[in-house]
């Protein structure tokens, strides 16, 4: 093994000399550094306030960072197994997860992986089934798909455990989906007949599970957010074991009560894991023109909330980093801040002219960063799947949406007497 | 004719040109022309200094504004909706309303605050509601609610001219309907209603949407011989009360027509207002037609019941005007 000084010399000449790097670093960070100090590191080795940024280089560089042993970021071991580094602030406690791909692609097994790829083909082909039902004007008002973002609530879904807790805002259709709401149901209440799981009183934006912990659907932007955070605080209160996972939108990150939630979770350490759900737009509007500081993940700083960019496209890299995570809140809890950076491939609803971003954007992101094709590809890789098996698979998910489709078409429309019930619950006599 | 989105768009680019101070602010109102196209082309003819697009951030650009009026600009602050609002209503009440009065008349707040407000199409409940009663509850808080284009247009202009804050309620499902603009109407006064229709037998007082109910339930009602007198109130605060009352004073009977639920709400500020100043002139007890009192619900059928119906304002009026089927 080379010693720390031959590897950081390697480090400096990979990155260009200490030339090239002083000007990297300079950009990178808040702090005054000139070029005879990193010169002085080649004798003298990286000091550690200087490893985070200039790991952050090797990253830009595609050069695997886990092979330099020598230069972690203050904190982390190699045996962890991501690499992390950190964008321009120096010793921020927030960072961007980048894992390395063989990693990744052995961090499931076989099974694990098959059940990802399903959840996610269900989900993509019941989004697919309401647009069409949307339509051909079945639907009412708003609906928000999810198409695209699977591998967020998928990735979460693998590592979750039973008792843990949900929450979402109008876009929850695939969580209902995940925490095991029959399809049927959610037709129903797309359809707003009597079997829906609202009765038909909820609609698109507003489904809930309770018997799995999903606490639903909220229509107002960033509204969930401090809900969520009392979710997490009853289960703290009562010794439950449970993470909460909130998702929230990148519009959404601009709520004064985000931030109110996030001094209380970290004040009282409240076992919680916000999801910012990048998807680079709200409605109309990007991330560049909502977010003077656009680095989302590390919104929590102020309040001492590590925060972890994360690609959300990528199930395995939500599933690996999000499972270590999970695995520290559950021994001693604290808030975690993610951003998941994903994307949608419709339209904000049904409605949205789509005018603030180009086919071309919306295309290239498919082609080369579909989650769902991400999985496929390593399913028939690894040889565990053929071409075969992913036909019948995408096939059988085809025909259960269609069938719950179908038979939520015949259901009734709720009574008119379903009016005036549950306004308020009756005493427990 | 011109649609009632147009007309509040003409009327807020018409104030714009003549008063540089008058702004713009709010979700998707520039570059995406607004999320129901009300600022269509604005940010074409004014830029982006005053048609300014927020994130969504409805208690800081709220409170932002009002800090802007209370130092000399004039905001119009549009909400995507009034449901998103009520993120919001701490500055509308407790920053815009009470200001001046507090300051003992040193700072007062020219602002207006619009959007859609009331009952839009299978929304369900966090998104479907009728904000009316609710702002005009408010002392230090001008509110007004346009029918037609003629409303939307000049209510509009007299707000931005307004040096109170002034709680602008439109109509989603109103802005695609197109009306002639009055060519004898040059400015509506805030607090002024507008005899719609005269008529002798009844009064069917109504505002927003409800308008299109007095109206459908008039042409009802004049097959049977029952002649409507219909109020456009235009404004909820303050209320042309007297307006009212003379209209009373000739039909002795009264229904109001509110899409909003009626516990505590505009319809029984009105009897309440009838039946204290001019009880002796009723000739029957005083009716409201409303919302029901539940959250509104998503399902077509169930949706449509909770609403106010025109069946119900015609069976009442019959009632009251004691009309037997049989004749
Ligand atoms: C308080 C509030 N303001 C505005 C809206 C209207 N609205 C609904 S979704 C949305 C955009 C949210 O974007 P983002 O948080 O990025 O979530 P995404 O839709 O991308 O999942 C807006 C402005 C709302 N529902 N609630
Ligand atoms: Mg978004």
């Amino acid at each position: 093994m080379s010693t720390s000084i031959e590897e950081h010399k390697e480090i400096i000449n990979l990155l260009g000399g200490g030339k090239k790097l002083t000007a990297r670093l300079k950009v990178l960070s808040n702090e005054n550094i000139n070029e005879k100090t990193v010169y002085s590191w080649v004798r003298q080795g990286i000091p550690d306030k200087w490893k985070v940024a200039v790991s952050r280089c090797l990253l830009e560089d595609n050069i695997n960072i886990t092979n330099y042993k020598n230069l972690l970021p203050p904190g982390l071991h190699i045996d962890n197994l991501f690499s992390a580094n950190n964008s321009i602030k120096i010793f921020s406690s927030s960072k961007v997860l980048k894992t390395d791909e063989t990693i990744l692609q052995n961090i499931m097994n076989k099974e694990q992986l098959l059940k990802l790829y399903e959840m996610m083909i269900n989900i993509r082909r019941f989004e697919e089934k309401v647009g069409q039902f949307y339509s051909m004007g079945l639907i009412g008002g708003f609906c928000h798909l999810y198409i695209g973002q699977e591998g967020v609530i998928s990735g979460i879904e693998m590592l979750a455990n039973p008792s843990d807790c949900f929450i979402t805002g109008y876009r929850c259709h695939a969580h209902m989906v995940t925490r095991g709401e029959p399809m049927l149901n959610i037709f129903s209440e797309l359809l707003g007949n009597s079997a829906g799981c609202s009765k038909g009183k909820g609609g698109s934006m507003h489904m809930f599970r309770e018997e799995n912990n999903f606490f639903g659907g909220h229509g107002i932007v960033g509204a969930q957010v401090p809900i969520g955070t009392g979710i997490a605080f009853a289960n703290k209160y009562k010794n439950k074991q449970s993470i909460t996972f909130t998702f929230f939108g990148d519009g959404a990150v601009n709520q004064g009560q985000v931030y109110e939630a996030f001094n209380m979770a970290a004040l009282w350490q409240l076992p919680i894991i916000y999801i910012i759900e990048n998807n680079q737009y709200g409605m109309g509007t990007s991330v560049e023109r909502a977010s003077a500081m656009n680095e989302l993940f590390r919104r929590g700083e102020s309040f001492g909330i590590k925060g972890y960019e994360v690609d959300g496209m990528d199930p395995l890299s939500i599933y690996g980093n999000l499972k270590q995570i999970c695995e520290k809140i559950r021994e001693k809890p604290e808030p975690i801040l993610i951003e998941a950076k994903t994307y949608r491939y419709r339209g904000h609803s049904m409605s949205d002219p789509g005018k603030y971003r180009t086919r071309e954007e919306v295309q290239e992101t498919r082609e080369n960063r579909d989650p769902i094709e991400r999985v496929r590809a390593l399913l028939i890789s690894k040889k565990y799947l053929t071409e075969e098996n992913i036909k019948d698979i995408d096939k059988k998910a085809k025909e259960n949406v269609a069938k719950a489709a179908e038979l939520a078409r015949e259901k009734e429309m709720p009574d008119n007497s379903e009016l005036y019930e549950d306004v308020y619950r009756d005493l427990d006599i | 004719m011109i649609s009632v989105r147009e007309s509040i768009r003409d009327a807020i680019a018409e104030e714009m040109r003549t008063d540089p101070n008058v702004f713009l602010i709010g979700e998707e109102v520039g570059e995406y022309q607004g999320a129901y196209k009300v600022s269509q082309g604005l940010l074409d003819e004014f830029g982006p200094k005053r048609i300014i697009d927020t994130p969504i951030t409805e208690a800081g650009f709220t409170g932002l504004a009002v800090g802007a009026a209370m130092n000399g600009l004039k905001p119009i602050v549009e909400f995507m909706t009034w449901n998103f609002a009520m993120q919001a209503i701490d500055h509308i009440i407790n920053s815009a309303a009470k200001t001046h009065y507090m300051s003992g008349g040193k700072i007062n707040v020219p602002i207006v605050f619009r959007g859609p407000n009331g009952i839009a199409s299978r929304v369900a409940a966090q998104h479907s509601q009728d904000f009316s009663s609710w702002y005009s509850h408010i002392p230090g808080l001008k509110v007004v609610a346009p029918y037609d284009s003629t409303d939307a247009k000049l209510l509009m202009k007299s707000a931005i001219q307004d040096p109170n804050p002034v709680v602008f309620l439109e109509h989603e499902l109103l802005y695609n309907d197109r009306f002639i603009l009055s060519k004898d109407e040059k400015k509506i006064e805030i607090g002024k209603a507008k005899i719609y229709q005269e008529g002798k037998d009844i009064s069917i007082v109504s505002f927003s949407r409800g308008l299109n109910l007095a109206i459908k339930a008039s042409e009802t009602l004049k097959d049977l011989n029952i002649s409507s007198e219909i109020i456009n109130l235009r404004s909820l605060k303050p209320l042309d009360k007297e307006s009212i009352k003379n209209s009373v004073k000739k039909t002795g009977r009264i229904i109001i027509v509110e899409e909003g639920w009626k516990e505590y709400g505009v319809g029984a500020e009105i009897i309440s207002i009838v039946t204290e100043e001019i009880f002796d002139f009723l000739d029957a007890e005083p009716i409201r037609i409303s919302g029901q009192d539940v959250p509104l619900p998503y399902a077509e059928n169930l949706e449509r019941n909770a609403m106010p119906l025109l069946n119900e304002v015609i069976q009442k009026a019959k009632e009251i005007c004691y009309y037997n089927d049989k004749n």
